[in-house]
């Protein structure tokens, strides 16, 4: 079953789009082929939805990472190598030096490039086949006895191994001969060989790529599990883009299974959520998370709802946008999926009243779906006051410190519902009130 | 003259300049065939006026060209024409009359050298803008008599006519190209970009800024705006008839009334209600007053204000690390050291607080409304969500009249007459839109249904 999601969560999550700063597309596209970006790409877009695969590609990118392995391959070579691959597969040996040589003609004749095009593309293979070459001598040497990548590994060798492409001796600049017996053993004997090949080089390319992420980023590999009345389990989790962000711990369970999370606005609140998202998705991709820690059982998919676009000229009521979400989240935890829902400022764009009543019964009608987590952050803390008694409720917030007229934000959550009230602190550091205090001579 | 205080923040609440290509009060208003008038036109909008002498007589002057239509006498190119010309006085590029070498006659009859075809250009349309002025305040004359813009006319007619432009009157005439022969246009030439100068210089000005005041009156007639009365600041009066936002098509408009016994507007409403869109109406209205020009009401007099403050959308970005409410709550300071300094304004505060938690928001529009309040010689908007403040306020004896937005819910869709109430809402659409939506149900549903599967199994 497809892991489930929508386009307003990757938004929110600023998941995909190669085109946009701070994506976490960007962050792990470190590849050097379009194949591996194409790759790369699909796995975001479809993360895996069990425990097994999900470790398992965990596992390979880990492997590579612990042995250090580097992909010395050219963009352009195999760019190159690849479209060699679009051209017609010759049937025999002969049709391949007929080939050739009329296309010696033609370039005598009349300059044609054809020739010259496919020697460079044949020359791309070559290079190819000797990345792929070098990749495995790595993977060999540094081999460690545990093995996950051993079937790749095995497949990959068994291509480059080849007797027939191993004693390959033709180098560039090919004489037309040679042109032509590489264009029969490429594109006739060997061609699903190699384009297999050239799948195995692209996957392990975007691992390499995450790989080098990881190792860079201090990040750690998320551990998949079957259900076991634990959502997840995550120790000093940060944002994986943000430098320098602050680590939290959370735990949601089937005993407390909804986060009621308060904070001031520049607290960190709606960060939390979206570092929450993100690490969770990573985790189902079974890419590294930037945490201490990460356990979790595997999930049918995730809704957030944060930063809904509160454009007023568009004309559509942003109330009105913010219950339909929560009417579709409502219709897909109803129908018993495992979800994790995130909704940031709830109902922001309605009165208070209105707001404080329809916050307090959605969360404690979602809070009864214990198969699914939940994150709820809002403004109006007196909600949390009225859901204490709710045991399956984790109460926490993000502090705001006074220092002198400045509130300063420790990113740190602390338990139980924000008591801050800085905000007329503010005011009152100000001395708004004292401005505007009517001087004797007032003018009535 | 004295300047009404505006900043950047209020120019953009108000839309008063296009940013980020929407429509904008000035390109509302430039209706300028020329580029002069448009400058000069937004040079009037850059400083609207705070003084009511001022501001009732250039009304006066705008009205006079909204009673009847009038056409601006001249096409864009010859007054752009003669603007190049004379923004080129090097003495170099002067053409000198006689003297001609038979080489350069011939190379003329060959290919015409270029700095004669602009010279060329710019004394012939010299001569059109006489002809065409002169014309246009002869057929002026008479409806001007005895009206504001007699004096005016009486001013431009003088300037025209001044003895050292004897030749060029001479030659003016209704034909597009007059005939010179080199010699005349290289002492027209002379005349024009040195000689006189200054003069033609003035003469321009005075042709933008009749450029302005004939599109202003043209608007005035075709929008059916009308203009404002400024009267005394102590007065405290804001009083408007049938305001409306001149951007919103079909706009709905209100009556509004403040003095000095009513100087707060207590506005609630629900979020598509057209709170926003109604203060905005008043602020850009209250701004256009105040440049003289016609606004989009029926009827308008108001008190001159030292300055207006708004603060609608106040820009929530979070990606920049400001606070929001911090920004929110440095507005309002900034306002209320104006007010301490004795400045009598007109504030817009649109969802006050919107950005920290309710109990603040609540308690701090409440203490600010209550300060405000004691400011009688300045008016105030106030929205909000938070309508238990104003409830609050209610209790209290303070000088504000409380006004709200109704909804209405037809066939489970909010609709929103934008007609103003005495009062403060009691809509509680929103919790009736979510039981419409059956989300509560569906939820209650699926735990059933659950409940009865584990039984089963």
């Amino acid at each position: 079953m497809p892991f489930i999601t929508d386009k307003q969560t990757l938004t929110d999550l600023n998941m995909l789009g190669k085109y946009k700063t701070g994506s976490i597309f960007n962050l792990f596209n470190r590849v050097k082929t379009r194949g591996g970006e194409l790759l790369l790409e699909n796995m975001f877009i479809a993360p895996l939805a069990d425990a097994q695969s999900i470790n398992e590609r965990a596992a390979h990118i880990q492997y590579l990472q612990e042995l250090d392995i580097t992909l010395e391959i050219n963009r352009d070579s195999m760019d190159l190598a690849s479209q060699y691959f679009t051209e017609r597969r010759p049937s025999n040996r002969l049709s391949a030096v007929f080939n050739n040589y009329r296309e010696k003609m033609q370039e005598v004749l009349y300059r044609s490039q054809s020739l010259l095009i496919h020697q460079k593309q044949i020359d791309a293979v070559q290079k190819i086949l000797l990345a792929g070459s070098l990749l495995l001598g790595q993977l060999q040497k540094k081999e460690k006895s545990e093995n996950p990548c051993k079937a790749l590994q095995d497949q990959l060798g068994k291509i480059i191994n080849d007797p027939a492409l191993k004693q390959l001796r033709a180098r560039y600049p090919f004489t037309v001969q040679q042109t032509a017996q590489c264009q029969y053993l490429f594109l006739n004997v060997f061609r699903e060989d190699i384009q297999r090949l050239f799948q195995l080089l692209y996957e392990m390319d975007v691992y390499i790529s995450v790989a080098k992420t990881a190792r860079e980023r201090n990040l750690v590999y998320a551990r998949a599990m079957n259900s076991n009345g634990e959502h997840f389990h995550i120790e000093d989790l940060r944002h994986p883009t943000l430098s320098g962000a602050i680590g939290n711990s959370i735990t949601l369970n089937k005993e407390q299974n909804l986060l009621f999370l308060t904070g001031a606005n520049m607290a960190g609140k709606s960060t939390w959520m979206k570092t929450l998202g993100i690490s969770f998705y990573l985790a189902h991709m079974g890419f590294p998370v930037a945490a201490a820690l990460m356990n979790f059982s595997v999930m049918e998919g995730i809704f957030t709802s944060i930063n809904v676009p509160d454009d007023i000229s568009l004309g559509w009521s942003h109330f009105y946008a913010e219950v339909m979400r929560v009417k579709l989240v409502a219709k897909e935890v109803s129908s018993g999926k495992k979800l994790f829902v995130l909704f940031d400022e709830l109902f922001k764009g309605t009165n208070v009243k209105d707001a404080y009543d329809a916050t307090l019964v959605v969360t404690q009608k979602l809070a009864r779906y214990t198969n699914c987590a939940f994150v709820i952050s809002t403004h109006i803390i007196e909600v949390g006051e009225a859901l204490k008694d709710k045991e399956n409720i984790q109460f926490q917030y993000m502090p705001t410190l006074m220092k002198g007229a400045v509130p300063q934000y420790t990113y740190r959550l602390a338990d139980g519902i924000t008591e801050d009230r800085q905000g007329m602190i503010i005011i009152e550091n100000e001395k708004i009130l004292e401005m505007l205090k009517p001087k004797t001579r007032e003018d009535d | 003259m004295k300047y009404l205080k505006i900043d950047d923040q209020t120019l953009s609440d108000l839309s008063i300049f296009e940013t980020s290509g929407k429509p904008s009060i000035y390109g509302l208003y430039n209706k300028t065939r020329t580029q002069g008038g448009a400058a000069k036109l937004e040079n009037l909008f850059r400083h609207p006026l705070a003084d009511e002498h001022s501001i009732n007589e250039r009304a006066a002057v705008f009205e006079f060209f909204s009673r009847r239509e009038y056409i601006f006498p001249l096409d864009a190119e010859t007054v752009g024409s003669l603007a190049y010309y004379m923004e080129n006085n090097d003495v170099r590029s002067q053409l000198q009359a006689g003297g001609q070498s038979f080489g350069q006659r011939l190379k003329d009859m060959v290919s015409t050298d270029a700095d004669f075809v602009f010279v060329r250009d710019g004394v012939q349309a010299t001569l059109r803008l006489f002809y065409g002025m002169r014309t246009f305040a002869g057929a002026l004359q008479l409806d001007a008599r005895d009206t504001v813009y007699e004096p005016v006319l009486a001013i431009m007619i003088e300037a025209l006519n001044r003895p050292e432009f004897e030749l060029i009157n001479q030659l003016a005439g209704p034909e597009f190209d007059i005939k010179i022969n080199p010699g005349l246009l290289a002492e027209l030439d002379k005349q024009i970009r040195f000689a006189h100068r200054e003069n033609i210089l003035r003469l321009l000005d005075a042709v933008y800024e009749l450029d302005v005041h004939i599109a202003i009156g043209q608007l005035a007639r075709t929008k059916g705006f009308h203009f404002a009365k400024a009267i005394n600041r102590e007065s405290a009066v804001l009083h408007f008839k049938k305001v409306y936002h001149p951007h919103v098509e079909e706009a709905v408009a209100n009556d509004l009334y403040l003095d000095r016994g009513h100087n707060i507007l207590f506005l609630t409403g629900a979020n598509m209600a057209g709170k926003s869109t109604l203060m905005r109406s008043i602020g850009v209205a209250l701004y256009v007053g105040h440049m003289g020009l016609p606004v989009a009401a029926e009827q308008f007099e108001f008190a001159v204000r030292d300055g207006i403050y708004t603060s609608i959308n106040l820009a929530d970005n979070l990606s920049q690390g400001a606070s929001h409410y911090y920004a929110e709550v440095l507005r309002v300071k900034e306002v209320a050291k104006e007010l301490s300094g004795q400045s009598q304004l007109f504030v817009i505060f649109d969802e006050l607080f919107r950005g920290t938690n309710v109990k603040d928001a609540y308690d701090a529009t409440i203490a600010l409304t209550s300060a405000f309040a004691a400011h009688r010689g300045s008016q105030f908007i106030i929205s909000t969500h938070i309508m238990e403040a104003g409830e609050v306020l209610q209790q209290k004896t303070l000088p504000i009249s409380y006004q709200f937005l109704p909804t209405e819910l037809r066939n489970n869709t909010p609709f929103y007459n934008r007609v103003l109430r005495e009062g403060i809402t009691a809509d509680r659409q929103g919790m009736i839109i979510i039981q419409n939506e059956g989300i509560l149900d569906m939820l209650d549903e699926g735990i059933r249904k659950m409940g009865e599967s584990t039984c089963h199994s």
